[in-house]
């Protein structure tokens, strides 16, 4: 394996272990407070709406020239990935809520308590478990057709999609709780990064620029990244704690 | 029906901030202008991305002084 493939591999693996803990969170809530079956009914609902797209999206993409892929697939990648990166900046700086899984078992909990119950088949733990499911398995389907397109190795990445998934799953069946102790806005800070460092290099490479030494590239735009990163979040305590406002 | 799957297909994408996405468009159209006339036009993309990241930042921030920090978005993509 290319330290390229490694490294698509472990993005997609952590994207997915995030996204994966999130739905995880959700699911449980809603099946331990009211039916396991309808929730788990929701839950492969959800999956097999996500592998249609990645089984009908991966190979359609492979056969698109590789120059526009990357500059149409790096650009969307590029993005998302800066999504992920600006929410992760603001949560580690103190100026967005951290993610915190208790508290949203919590509140899916009490909210399923709320309402109605049902007698048989019980549509609103189906619909609350397949939403939360297809929403977030939409991100790793995402990053699973955009990373394994763009390096024509989609069964790569999926497979670390799913290696991921079957390790959040077995933990938090293992512990029977939210995956509270899953470091989940340092991973999400990881992912950001890495989304956008390719992105970056995709989409460029795409446009028609020519990284020196090619694929090579990516480490010392992966360390840029971080960096500048990192002094955003420094950048952000700092004027957060002089109480500044910024101005735009 | 097809407008609705393409907008939220975009709000997928483009997240809370859609001027990252315009903005990300400028910054490729650039490059691939720079690339046609012969500049090394791979030291583009880093520089605008981060341009692009501390502008989306900074605008992030602003809220906190006016208003309480922001919950959680509801769940949806451009980044979780």
């Amino acid at each position: 394996m290319s330290g390229a493939q490694a490294g698509l591999a472990f993005s997609v693996f952590l994207a997915s272990a995030v996204e994966v803990v999130e739905a995880f969170t959700i699911v449980l809530a809603v099946g331990s407070s009211r039916h396991w079956s309808s929730a788990l009914a929701g839950v492969g609902a959800a999956l097999a709406v996500l592998a249609a797209i990645v089984g009908v999206a991966g190979p359609a993409l492979v056969d698109v020239p590789i120059g526009l892929l990357r500059l149409c697939v790096g650009g969307l990648l590029l993005i998302f990935g800066l999504q992920w990166l600006r929410k992760a900046i603001l949560r580690a700086a103190g100026a967005k809520a951290l993610h915190d899984e208790l508290a949203i078992f919590a509140e899916e909990r009490e909210a399923a308590a709320l309402a109605p119950a049902a007698s048989g088949f019980d549509s609103y733990g189906f619909a609350i478990s397949f939403k939360a499911v297809l929403l977030e398995g939409l991100e790793v389907a995402f990053i699973v057709v955009t990373f394994g397109a763009n390096r024509g190795e989609v069964p790569l990445a999926a497979g670390a999609a799913a290696l991921a998934v079957a390790l959040v799953v077995l933990a938090g069946l293992a512990a029977r709780a939210p995956l509270a102790r899953v470091p989940e806005n340092a991973m999400k800070f990881a992912v950001g990064v890495l989304l956008t460092t390719f992105g970056v290099f995709w989409s460029a490479e795409g446009a028609g620029a020519s990284w020196p030494g090619g694929e090579a590239a990516l480490a010392p735009l992966l360390l840029l990244i971080l960096a500048a990163s990192t002094a955003m979040v420094w950048d952000l305590r700092q004027r957060r704690a002089k109480g500044t406002p910024v101005s735009a | 029906m097809i407008g609705r799957a393409a907008l939220a297909a975009c709000s997928f994408v483009a997240g809370e901030d859609w001027h990252v996405a315009v903005a990300v468009t400028a910054s490729l159209a650039l490059t691939a202008l720079a690339a046609a006339t012969g500049l090394p036009a791979w030291a583009l993309p880093p520089v605008l991305v981060l341009a692009i990241l501390y502008r989306s930042v900074r605008a992030g921030n602003r809220p906190a002084f006016s208003r309480a920090p922001l919950d959680d978005a509801p769940p949806h993509a451009g980044g979780s």
